[in-house]
């Protein structure tokens, strides 16, 4: 009963931290060691829990963007039948999507098991802790340069900022190869992302769209790669029930996130989610820190 | 262009039969053993093989346009 509790807390977080650009990972690591829920971090079944939420996840940006992932599943076939990528509207948009997704894929196949082994070989999250701090950094230094480029008023009917389909191939990989960086628990998929889309002159509601564009096929093959793993030997019932009813939490969570920031970034901007995000990672290394270096232990 | 993007097919092709043979040592592979069958790695590579075939379509189409 408590694997399950933990679970759907641990959905919950998922749901609403992939979007937000607060990083999932480093709040599905951080939060769990407050709560004392060190067996939860370390366990065999960890990893695949994390991967089934993640599926959760994928799911809702699928669901919400249904319409638009429909036109461009039609434009992949079209474009790749036909040999052109203007032969359909969505044909370009398409494969900046793909585009931005192999440099993610090929590192995270070669990277995350590196990176797993460094973040999760302590139960103390000192280090997610720090990369929090800097994530809130990143996302804070990308608003205050995309506000530094901000035209002069009489420069103002000049088209500063370009659509989706401006970008240039070169331009998609190099945003997409910023996903990576998510790997580090503390870094923000979305937010580092929506940094890279400013930098190329996306507005806040464009970059959060290809964002979440970008984000989808990642997640979803991650989870789908891993998701075996949930029903393999040595994982007991009650985790699996545990996980699928964590990964439906986070569908859920997830879906009204979508929802939110999508109304949010017609005005809003990433600043109060940098503060948020260096508030909570510099009180957490100040309190996780002294816990690895075993200068004191936790009461509960 | 499209020939280069004919050899990444090509390599990417190649790089998915080597992963997907067990005995040889796979670099890079952090999940099994390195000597086993990687089906992630030999996914991966095989889609990019397939994207990098359609992609040099785009090219060739661009040139005769």
């Amino acid at each position: 009963m408590t694997e399950i509790i933990q679970v759907v807390v641990l959905g919950l977080l998922q749901g609403v931290a992939e979007l937000f650009p607060i990083s999932s990972l480093g709040h599905t690591v951080i939060i769990p060691a407050y709560l004392g829920w060190g067996n939860l971090n370390t366990s065999e079944s960890f990893l695949p829990i994390v991967v089934t939420l993640h599926l959760g996840t994928a799911l809702a940006l699928v669901a919400f963007y249904w319409r638009d992932w429909a036109a461009l599943v039609r434009a992949f076939f079209v474009t790749s039948f036909k040999g052109r990528l203007d032969a359909d509207p969505q044909g370009k948009t398409i494969w900046l999507v793909i585009v931005g997704s192999i440099p993610v894929g090929l590192l995270g196949l070669f990277l995350q098991g590196p990176i797993q082994d460094v973040f999760f070989s302590s139960p103390w999250p000192v280090l997610p802790s720090a990369f929090l701090f800097l994530n809130g950094a990143i996302l804070l230094l990308g608003e205050r340069m995309r506000q530094q480029v901000q035209p002069a008023p009489y420069e103002r009917y000049k088209p500063q900022q370009v659509g989706i389909n401006d970008l240039s191939f070169v331009q998609a990989a190099i945003i997409g190869a910023t996903q990576a960086l998510a790997l580090i628990p503390g870094i923000s998929r979305s937010g580092v992302t929506m940094v890279a889309c400013l930098r190329a002159k996306l507005n806040h509601e464009d970059a959060l769209r290809f964002t979440f564009l970008l984000a989808t096929p990642v997640i979803l093959a991650a989870g789908l790669l891993k998701t075996p793993e949930l029903f393999g030997h040595g994982v007991s019932h009650t985790t699996q029930i545990a996980a699928l009813l964590g990964g439906a939490v986070a569908a859920l969570a997830a879906y009204l996130s979508v929802r939110f920031l999508t109304r949010y970034f017609h005005i809003g901007r990433l600043t109060p989610f940098a503060y948020y995000s260096m508030g909570v990672g510099l009180v957490s290394f100040l309190f996780f820190a002294p816990l690895a270096l075993g200068l004191f232990k936790l009461p509960w | 262009m499209r020939a280069l993007l004919v050899v990444v097919a090509v390599v990417c092709l190649a790089l998915a039969v080597f992963y997907f043979i067990p005995g040889p040592y796979h670099p890079l592979t952090f999940s099994g053993t390195p000597t086993g069958r990687h089906t992630t790695h030999t996914i991966v590579f095989l889609a990019l093989a397939v994207l990098s075939v359609i992609a040099s379509r785009f090219v060739g189409a661009s040139k005769q346009s």
